[in-house]
């Protein structure tokens, strides 16, 4: 019996799990007749919009420019431009989106691509065809993906390592390990292209004991490309995915700065962006379409859908067979991390790796009662804070304090807001007090 | 339909099933057999020290939120620390100490802190400390004003519904230099009916069989017919309420572990130096409910307790430690609640020293 390996501190095992989903099942979620692609995405900058209303589209047609901090936007489906509006999405901000009507003729939608040679590729034409692409970490979009290949080649780390979290961060979502299930060739042969980026990568790939099948069979193909790979198994515990817990547990080490990781020479990625960048650099496919998993005790059949970028989250949740019970939440993102919404044509975007509909049952909302002192938030913080101690240091303006005792390593994970039993808003209040200090 | 009427809230969304009214609707519920079970044993006076008690302590809480408009009353907070120090009270206290007692420490408590759990010191040990506070002011007074007039301060359980004799024997003489077995017989645990038929039931089916042998007299003092305090003299009904609070995470474990474990390796070594080394009787230490009422009830309560293992581990070998010198070098009655009143004070330092090292820092804390 192996023992699963777990981060040093923290951690949660969360009380709700996707038993509902079914596992290794990916539906086609059918195509709306229109749809509205945002031209942001959190944590890059926005991309500009280049189109104009009634303007004609071709399906991967680039609509929205970047710079090397953004990430270009592509049209998702053929069609004409109806408008250009301004949107507020949850957790981005405003920004502008392209309304675009389907019609015309698909030019790679049930056609015969012709996989293109990549084994020669040099490094400059992997990471130029990756942001051409528009290709982002797709379960943490605010580690800027491309930008973070770049730094990572350019860190002066003896050791280079590339480590994929084969496994879902948060609980509800099955996006990852059925896409590592579904599509490990393709999953394998995107860790080979990054490798022509970073020719000297180690590869390491840590697994939970539901995605072990998947990561196996990775890891053979992984051997068929003659590249070698360490496999871990790693205790379900969230945030095991994040880029600190995943450094810490399989290689060990800890870093000062949160933000360092591809400076030290670390690369960490998801099953679903090794699958974008297999159809970037294999197809030259931009990034259209994505899984994500619709979940939740509300929605009548919870599913994996692939679906395409600005397909409104009604017809999403449609496509599950609609709403089971009256929902008390709809959250886009993960039930740690994301943010909740109450329009329905809020729509797909390239950093919505789940959309949840939650009844009360799954919430366990509660009143706010006074700190009761149960260091319940500093046993989970897996950063080894003591959030209530940082919260009541915000609270009465002592910002110094709070840097001193470590705010800067905060992650936002939000397990202390979601374990304290007095439902205290720590996450938002350590938050607040980061924004002070930076201001 | 565009717009749904649904929650729209900052991350994170869902939260754990812990909240604060279940935890302590939890905990009370684990306090109801020790509640019922002290009032079988003392009786009706028993009943009414421990709600006069607890009418303190709840009487003073409400007052004090009404005075303090900041402050929140929480009534299963409130009710399951009232009902905390209505547990650790000696049956046959004076009601108007008692009422004193906890009255004044759910004052210190809100007045000191802002709320009932605020406060690192369990309200209830607060109350049981101010408590014996009165009765040394009763060990003043009565010389002065004469034993009758000052007999609303008297803490000391001396008229507890149990054959006072018995129990004078425990006190006079505590467990220095006595054969615990000497103390059952004195006891007439052993008389007890029930006691002998269990026992004979167990020696003969489970013990004898495997070499062992139990003598008569714990059966009866581990299932409450002792005395002690209001809700800590059935060791077996608080060993069995003990898998109900660690299932339900309603205390940390790892404390009442590591107390335990402590004081019985203690008491197994040094818990009887007339004959020698490691002829301790720790059935009998354990059996007589106090160390076990402190480790369940007391030290190990979420807000009362360390924050990090290291901690948790520290104090509860501390406090392991000090109720065996207590135990073993003197009055042995209130051994666990002296010894958790002391080491509870030193949760703060062992929170700010004892805690686990931050990702990507050194050992040394920079401020």
């Amino acid at each position: 019996m192996i023992a699963a390996k777990r981060f040093r501190l923290g951690g949660l095992q969360p009380h709700i799990q996707a038993h509902r989903v079914p596992e290794e099942a990916i539906w086609n979620a059918t195509l709306p007749s229109a749809l509205l692609v945002p031209m942001k995405v959190r944590g890059q900058r926005a991309s500009v919009c280049l189109v104009t209303p009634g303007e004609e589209l071709g399906e991967g047609m680039v609509i929205g420019a970047a710079d090397s901090k953004g990430v270009p936007v592509h049209s998702p489906v053929p069609g004409r431009v109806r408008e250009i509006r301004d949107i507020n999405l949850p957790g981005n901000g405003e920004c502008e989106a392209v309304l675009i009507d389907l019609e015309g003729e698909f030019e790679r939608l049930g056609k015969h691509e012709t996989p293109q040679p990549w084994e020669h590729l040099e490094a400059e034409e992997v990471i130029q065809l990756l942001h051409g692409a528009g290709v982002v970490e797709l379960n943490r979009p605010d580690t800027g993906f491309v930008e973070g290949l770049n730094r990572v080649r350019r860190s002066k780390a003896r050791r280079i390592h590339i480590l994929v979290a084969a496994f879902d961060n948060e609980p509800l979502s099955r996006t990852e390990a059925t896409v590592l299930t579904r599509f490990s060739n393709e999953v394998a042969t995107g860790i080979g292209m990054l490798l022509r980026a970073i020719p000297k990568a180690t590869v390491s790939l840590g697994h939970t004991w539901s995605s072990r099948r998947g990561a196996r069979t990775v890891a053979r193909h992984l051997q068929d490309l003659g590249i070698r790979t360490r496999t871990a198994l790693l205790q379900n515990l969230y945030p095991q995915a994040d880029d600190t817990q995943l450094i810490d547990t399989l290689l060990g080490k800890e870093l000062g700065d949160i933000h360092s990781a591809q400076d030290h020479g670390i690369l960490c990625v998801s099953p679903s962006t090794l699958f974008a960048v297999c159809m970037a650099v294999k197809y030259r496919r931009p990034l259209i379409e994505r899984f994500v998993t619709v979940a939740g005790n509300a929605v009548q059949e919870p599913r994996v859908l692939r679906a395409r970028i600005g397909t409104n989250i009604a017809e999403l949740i449609r496509e599950c067979g609609g709403f089971r019970t009256e929902p008390a939440k709809i959250v886009l993102g993960g039930s740690f991390r994301g943010s909740a919404v109450y329009r329905l044509d809020t729509p797909l975007n390239k950093d919505t790796s789940s959309i949840l509909v939650l009844d009360t049952q799954q919430i366990h909302d509660a009143e706010i009662h006074e700190c009761m002192q149960c260091g319940l938030c500093s046993q989970h913080c897996p950063s080894g804070l003591e959030p209530m101690r940082l919260y009541k240091f915000i609270e009465r303006g002592y910002l110094k304090h709070a840097e001193a005792e470590g705010i800067e390593a905060c992650t936002s994970c939000g397990i202390c807001s979601s374990v304290c039993p007095a439902r205290i808003p720590l996450r938002q209040g350590i938050h607040l007090g980061l924004d002070r200090l930076h201001d | 339909m565009t717009k749904l009427d649904v929650q729209v809230t900052v991350p994170p969304q869902v939260f754990q099933p812990r909240s604060v009214d279940s935890m302590y609707r939890g905990l009370i519920l684990g306090q109801a057999p020790l509640i019922a079970w002290g009032s079988f044993v003392f009786g009706a006076r028993g009943l009414l020290g421990f709600l006069i008690g607890a009418l303190g302590m709840l009487a003073a809480d409400f007052l004090a939120t009404r005075i303090r408009n900041r402050a929140l009353f929480v009534p299963s907070q409130s009710i399951y620390l009232a009902f905390c120090y209505g547990l650790l009270l000696p049956p046959g206290a004076s009601l108007v100490a008692a009422f004193l007692a906890g009255f004044g420490a759910a004052l210190l408590a809100r007045w000191a802190y802002g709320s009932m759990s605020g406060m690192w010191l369990h309200p209830g040990l607060l109350g049981v400390v101010l408590l014996g506070s009165l009765s040394v002011g009763f060990g003043f007074l009565s010389p002065v004003i004469g034993p009758e007039s000052a007999s609303w301060l008297d803490a000391s359980p001396a008229q507890q519904p149990l054959a006072a004799d018995r129990l004078s024997v425990l006190r006079a003489e505590g467990l220095v230099q006595t054969e615990t077995r000497e103390i059952l017989r004195e006891t007439q645990l052993a008389d007890y009916g029930f006691d002998q038929q269990i026992t004979l039931w167990l020696n003969n089916n489970l013990l004898n069989p495997l070499g062992a042998h139990l003598p008569g007299g714990y059966v009866a003092g581990s299932t409450g017919f002792v005395p002690g305090f209001f809700g800590g003299v059935s060791a077996v009904l608080m060993l069995l309420i003990s898998l109900f609070l660690v299932e339900r995470r309603l205390i940390h474990s790892r404390i009442a572990f590591w107390y335990l474990s402590v004081f019985s390796l203690g008491i197994f070594v040094f818990g009887n130096m007339r004959v020698g080394l490691f002829e301790g009787d720790v059935l009998f230490h354990l059996s007589f409910g106090g160390p076990l009422l402190v480790a369940f009830w007391v030290l190990s309560d979420l807000t009362a307790a360390p924050t990090f293992k290291q901690a948790q581990t520290a104090y509860a070998i501390g406090a392991a430690v000090l109720t065996l010198v207590f135990r073993l070098l003197g009055n042995g009655q209130f051994a666990a609640i002296y010894a958790a009143a002391i080491v509870i004070l030193f949760v703060p330092v062992l929170n700010r020293y004892l805690r686990p090292r931050r990702y990507g820092r050194t050992r040394r804390l920079e401020v």
